[in-house]
């Protein structure tokens, strides 16, 4: 059963020739929610397998065998990063199909969405670190698409930043993997991994850790990489945000647990320092630009900088306690932050406005919507029933168990300061009085006029849903945590991987030295 | 604007030769250099130079710039059969076989093709896409409907 893994590649990819064909909206938006209805149901089956078994799902694409052939290999990080995707996926897209306009919907926002997905769900499927890097070739191709889909002037313009130093990251990731090979003769993960362990670290392999730092860094919009990320945020509709900035940025992280935890991990104690350098001055820059803008969705868009100071402080420590509370992190970041998108969405289509000077007395105005955000933002700054709380304690105990006193300190700054730059959007969105304005004539918002009441139950019904995840992340904590913990473990332990993916090969070569003559030369 | 006489003999001496090349290329892919999207990318040419060459000087679409039916779809389709191909030449191998894309070929070899497999859809699906892509973005970028826009926006 294994090979049926592919299954969350093929789901997208059909559903975007579908809705691309698809006679009419109303078909569209069926064939849409249907199809990302079965790609949340194969990652959760994947998912199920993978906890019940404990077990790594392996297949390689034509059944050419691993070292030679791409391999596609799910383990629990991946199986968890797809899970969150779908149901983040499915979310928006019935968000996204309802609020996004007709211009927008027949110049192909379905059919560009699942290729996207496509492209995300190869990142956290694929074995093999080329294909790692086509997986974000074909993210970055859709996600420009999405960006852009409107051409609107701040879109283009925002577009073109994030393309440009998007490109970049793929270049300096691309130039890396191509030193990878020369130094280790091997581009599949699992086989590197084993590569990797025995060297005795002559330094080629830290410059190489450092290369892939940038360019992922790039993509998760770490300190100082990150000016492409409030440039071109808050320009798109709210759905395209919402998915952004559930899932992109992440995968960013993913390949730095990928490539710096699984493949490098001794390189890390060469690098901490500079990880934990920029880890903190992520989580600072974004939370101070976050504190200073005014715009409900820039606002959230420098938060997700900070919160990626969060997740690499967690990763940078080293440890699996450290590692455990950074993925724990992950997963509640990204399920808080889409939904707090979508609900940012719509309380623009209320007040017309993207400015929070220009918002407030929605309290009274959609009491429910309200609600929901004041429990999401809190979850967001980390007040202690949700999940926010528990992802920053194991954060923080994990700082003070590496004697990373400094940085514990910076990241509770940072929670204060986050505190009160969500309690501004609250206090401003919602809370204070209703004030005149005259409207925006230039804003993209959801024109909920146009909606009947099922369609207006319909887009909250997502946030009702992750805000209910968050709320049972933090009631089922200790649950979570373990689960997070048992990914940590598995991914520092990387033998059952390396096993699954190269059961064979391994046996049949382990008498001949495999080593590629570069790479003995530049042992020496 | 007129046609460059020489561009467009030459190209029409050309044209015939790329496209030979790129069925040549698609066909000979499985073992040896070559392949659909190589092949899809040669064939693509032959069209993309027919455009250049009829096309008047400025870059426009003409009256003389090949097309199919005006208003008509047909690279969009084209482009949905390339990728539905495939994807259904690997789902044999998922479903019968060990993995997605798994070959699964026909034992009796055909004169001038010569073993024909699942493999061999799945390069026509590349070939096919290819081709559609390519000239569906010069068509795009080429599209200015009346020349004398141009001149009106750029106030020559």
């Amino acid at each position: 059963m294994d090979r049926f893994i592919v299954l969350p590649l093929l789901i997208p990819l059909t559903t975007a020739i579908l809705a691309m064909i698809a006679p009419g909206r109303v078909p569209r938006r069926w064939v849409v929610r249907t199809a990302l209805t079965l790609n949340l149901a194969a990652a959760l089956w994947i998912f199920a397998t993978i906890l019940r078994d404990n077990t790594v799902l392996v297949t390689n694409a034509g059944a050419w065998p691993a070292p030679y052939g791409i391999t596609l290999a799910v383990d629990e990080l991946s199986a968890l990063m797809l899970t969150i995707t779908a149901v983040l996926a499915l979310g928006v897209g019935i968000f996204g199909d309802i609020t996004i306009d007709i211009t927008r919907e027949r110049f192909g926002f379905l059919p560009i969405l699942n290729f996207m997905l496509m492209g995300i769900n190869l990142a956290f499927i694929t074995g093999d670190i080329f294909n790692l890097y086509v997986a974000f070739e074909v993210m970055l191709t859709g996600s420009f698409g999405l960006l852009v889909l409107g051409d609107r002037d701040n879109q283009i313009k925002g577009g073109i930043k994030y393309m440009i130093i998007n490109l970049m990251s793929s270049t300096i990731f691309l130039l890396a993997i191509g030193l990878t090979y020369g130094v280790l003769g091997t581009l599949n993960m699992a086989h590197l991994a084993e590569r990797a362990a025995d060297v005795e670290s002559p330094g080629i392999l830290t410059i190489l850790a450092a290369m892939y730092l940038v360019g992922f860094s790039i993509k998760a919009a770490a300190v100082p990489f990150f000016f492409w990320l409030p440039a071109s945020y808050h320009t798109p509709p709210a759905a395209v945000t919402a998915i952004f900035g559930g899932i992109l940025t992440k995968v960013g992280i993913y390949g730095m647990l990928r490539v710096h935890v699984f493949i490098f991990p001794n390189e890390m104690q060469h690098l901490q320092w500079l990880w934990l350098l920029m880890a903190g001055a992520t989580m600072l820059v974004g939370v101070t630009g976050a504190l200073y803008q005014r715009e409900i969705r820039r606002v959230f868009s420098f938060l997700i900088i900070s919160h990626v100071g969060y997740i690499m402080m967690g990763i940078g420590f080293d440890s699996r306690v450290g590692l455990a509370a950074a993925i724990f992190y992950m997963a509640h970041h990204m399920i808080v932050k889409t939904a707090l998108f979508m609900m940012a969405g719509i309380l623009e289509g209320i007040h017309k406005a993207k400015d929070l000077h220009r918002m407030g007395g929605t309290v009274n105005r959609a009491p429910v919507l309200s609600v929901l955000f004041f429990i999401a933002a809190m979850a967001l700054s980390g007040i202690p029933p949700l999940s926010g709380f528990f992802a920053k304690f194991a954060l923080l105990s994990a700082a003070f168990s590496a004697e990373q006193y400094i940085l514990g300190g910076i990241s509770l700054i940072v929670s204060l300061l986050t505190i009160i730059a969500v309690y501004r959007v609250w206090h401003e969105g919602f809370w204070k009085p209703a004030v005149d304005h005259i409207l925006d004539p230039f804003i993209e918002e959801i024109v909920l006029e146009r909606l009947d009441n099922v369609q207006r139950r319909l887009i909250v019904a997502p946030s009702v849903v992750l805000v209910g995840l968050a709320i049972g992340m933090g009631l089922f904590a200790n649950a979570s945590y373990e689960l997070a913990d048992r990914i940590a473990g598995q991914l520092l332990d990387r033998t059952r991987y390396v096993d699954a993916v190269l059961g064979d090969y391994q046996e049949e070569f382990e008498a001949e030295n495999t080593l590629p003559p570069t790479f003995q030369v530049g042992r020496e | 604007m007129r046609e460059n006489i020489f561009t467009s003999f030459t190209t029409r001496l050309m044209v015939s030769f790329l496209f030979m090349l790129s069925l040549y290329l698609l066909l000979r892919g499985h073992n040896y250099p070559g392949g659909g999207f190589i092949g899809g990318l040669v064939g693509a040419s032959g069209v993309v130079s027919l455009y250049i060459s009829r096309a008047a000087s400025n870059g426009a679409v003409t009256r003389n710039s090949p097309r199919i039916r005006p208003g008509s779809n047909f690279w969009g389709y084209l482009m949905f059969i390339g990728i539905t191909m495939v994807l259904l030449s690997g789902m044999w191998g998922l479903l019968f076989g060990n993995a997605y894309l798994d070959a699964w070929w026909y034992t009796s070899i055909i004169p001038g093709i010569g073993k024909i497999g699942t493999p061999f859809f799945f390069d026509v699906g590349v070939y096919l896409t290819v081709v559609a892509v390519i000239i569906s973005i010069t068509r795009v970028l080429a599209n200015v409907k009346n020349p004398d826009d141009i001149y009106e926006e750029t106030g020559e």
